[in-house]
């Protein structure tokens, strides 16, 4: 071995000798026919940025060098560069030319699906095809979930918590990522969905030192902590979603045992915390919004001296009532038949001119502790002509919850649960084509595009 | 006509995919080999790189460069297979009868190889691979500067640093007696 080109010689003629085909002869087809039932990925999440198949993601920066070296560039070249687009987005600022426009996001006529499987969260297809993990957390994570798009469709939240705590929301987190999946910034929370301003640039979560709410900036920065009302405090394990006030002005927050009212306002403005009038649309955690924030739905019940002490479970009976956010121009949409009740989440579709909501069928006295339930039927209402459509049913011991409308309001994402296994569907809003997206799944969200891209 | 086909996979074509990869399949197959030391890892990685090449394949914005893609997918998921499981290698001994047929010339070649394998396991992952880029793919720096990820400085860079370290490996093999030779691989 003496001199290189000896050496050269030598090692290319041992690969050549030793590249003997030994490729398995089912190697192929099996690799056909796993990708044959697939489709490739959007352009959005195939390019660069996007992460290999089976790695874990990585940071938004290393992402960005890693294109760069794509590009055959060099890091001295990648500095200029980077100086260079500093300068111009700088010089832009300042005769006040928007250039810093947002990363592009898919175009289409649906949406894509963020769901939690197996205590990951995955982005796919609207239907859930194609689905890629995005959270891989540390080696410790015990699991993420209630994945939750930002209003603009461009961020998307999620819980995240380690398994070595023997209290899982003593260590939850708020993961903010890209629709990519990369972390943007990710803080404390406690173990109830992330809660995102109107315009999608801000979360309310709760604390979990002070036991306070706690907003935060999408950057990761600390905007504002709400105290709870004097004399209350969150009882561990207790608590529930917090909700934005379609103003942006307050968050909902629900306290048990409370009066006069389960639903206080934190105001921003430093105000002190006020109680939530009965009669006040708000007065319900599940008060849906329509999209521009000027309509609420909810389900009223009969008045609590109705009811049993006997009967904690929603009352039976409601009503789904329609009234502008100001809380005038009440209109019953849907009144619940003798035997059946409403249940408390209704959705707005995104022109707002349908809402879906959930019927339980039951038969069973009302003082009854645990109901004989007949079975669960999704519905939706015709918000102009009250006209009612069936869309799904899961009788006997199933139950269903409907998620949200698509972005074009033409499908309804909604779980159903059968024998202990919840998985998510989707159906048109009359009723047909209804699918099983992913098996096991019961968190999710679709994405909402924007009417403006 | 590889571009043709591209284009068509591109628009999820899988027939076009299949004429594509099916070409590429073999040599796919002995790169990971090369590199990773073994068939049932190889065929792992293989596997992995082209089913993340059907659904990524929307990333491949030049399709006259799908080779150069393809091949990178591929050193990315031999390092990761190399990385999966650090399992404790068992070198493959050829030994040759002491009456063989095939005479001294043989023996000294089988000899040579086995050293060569013996100093090639003792590199890292990227070191096989940027060797292996270069001295079996054959190709030039700036392309296989793309496959493997990196700037072309330093990729030469790192060829350099491989080279270098096999030679002080098979160096340093020759100093080592056999029975002890042996007990490292």
């Amino acid at each position: 071995m003496t001199g290189r080109d000896d050496f050269d010689r030598m090692l290319t003629g041992w690969f050549e000798a030793d590249a003997q085909p030994t490729a398995p002869v089912d190697g192929l087809g099996r690799v056909l026919d796993a990708t044959r039932r697939r489709r490739p990925r959007p352009a959005w999440l195939a390019s660069p940025g996007s992460h290999w198949v089976g790695e874990a993601p990585t940071a938004g920066s290393s992402v960005g060098v890693a294109s760069l070296w794509a590009l055959g560039l060099r890091w001295s070249t990648a500095i200029i560069l980077l100086l260079a687009v500093v300068a111009l987005v700088g010089g832009a600022i300042l005769v006040g030319v928007r250039l810093l426009q947002p990363s592009r996001l898919p175009t289409g006529q649906l949406g894509h699906l963020a769901h939690e499987l197996n205590g990951d969260i995955y982005v796919a297809d609207w239907d859930g095809e194609n689905p890629v993990r995005i959270s891989d957390g540390p080696t410790d994570c015990g699991g993420s979930g209630d994945p939750t798009w930002s209003p603009d469709g461009r961020h998307l939240a999620y819980l995240a918590w380690r398994s070595s705590d023997s209290d899982p929301c003593a260590s939850a987190s708020v993961v903010i990522s890209d629709p990519a999946g990369h972390v943007v910034k990710s803080f404390p929370g406690l173990c109830s969905r992330a809660c995102w301003s109107p315009d999608s640039t801000r979360v309310a979560a709760w604390d979990k030192l002070s036991q306070n709410v706690a907003i935060y900036g999408i950057d990761g920065v600390r905007q504002r902590s709400l105290a709870l009302p004097p004399g209350h405090q969150l009882r561990w394990g207790d608590f529930y979603d917090t909700l934005w006030s379609p103003d942006g002005r307050s968050i909902l927050i629900k306290l048990e045992p409370g009066t006069p009212s389960y639903i206080w306002e934190l105001p921003f403005d430093g105000g002190t915390p006020r109680p939530v009038p009965a009669d006040d649309p708000r007065s319900t955690l599940t008060v849906a919004y329509s999209q521009d924030g000027t309509r609420a739905a909810f389900i009223v019940y009969p008045a609590p001296a109705a009811r049993t002490i006997l009967d904690p479970l929603p009352p039976y009976g409601g009503q789904l009532v329609v009234a502008a956010a100001d809380r005038t121009q009440r209109q019953v949409l849907v009144a619940a038949e003798p035997g059946q009740k409403l249940r408390t989440a209704p959705k707005w579709s995104p022109r707002s001119d349908r809402i879906a909501f959930i019927v339980v069928a039951d038969d069973a006295p009302i003082a009854l502790n645990h109901p004989n339930v007949l079975g669960y039927e999704l519905r939706v209402v015709d918000v102009a002509s009250g006209a009612v459509t069936s869309l799904a049913s899961a009788p006997g011991t199933g139950s269903l919850d409907v998620l949200k409308f698509s972005p074009e309001g033409d499908r309804i994402l909604f779980t159903k649960t059968d024998a202990d296994v919840t998985s998510l569907w989707s159906a048109r809003t009359d009723g047909s084509d209804a699918q099983l997206l992913v098996e096991g799944s019961g968190s999710a969200d679709w994405q909402w595009l924007p009417a403006d891209r | 006509m590889q571009r043709d086909l591209v284009l068509r996979a591109r628009n999820g074509d899988h027939d076009a995919f299949t004429a594509l990869v099916g070409d590429a399949y073999d040599r796919l197959h002995r790169t990971a080999r090369l590199i990773l030391r073994s068939d049932d890892r190889a065929a792992d990685a293989v596997q992995e790189s082209l089913t993340a090449a059907w659904l990524h394949i929307r990333a491949v914005r030049d399709p006259d460069r799908f080779d150069a893609w393809l091949h990178r997918l591929l050193v990315h998921a031999c390092y990761r297979e190399a990385r999966r499981i650090k399992q404790r290698e068992v070198a493959e001994i050829h030994m040759a009868a002491p009456d063989s047929p095939a005479g001294r010339d043989a023996q000294d070649l089988t000899a040579v190889r086995d050293q060569l394998e013996r100093g090639f396991r003792r590199l890292t992952p990227e070191q096989r691979a940027v060797l292996v880029v270069h001295h079996y793919l054959g190709l030039a720096d700036a392309e296989a500067a793309i496959v493997l990820d990196i700037a072309i400085g330093t990729f030469k860079s790192r060829l350099h640093r491989a080279s270098s370290a096999l030679r002080v490996a098979l160096e340093a093999d020759e100093r080592t007696p056999a029975v002890a030779r042996e007990s490292i691989a």
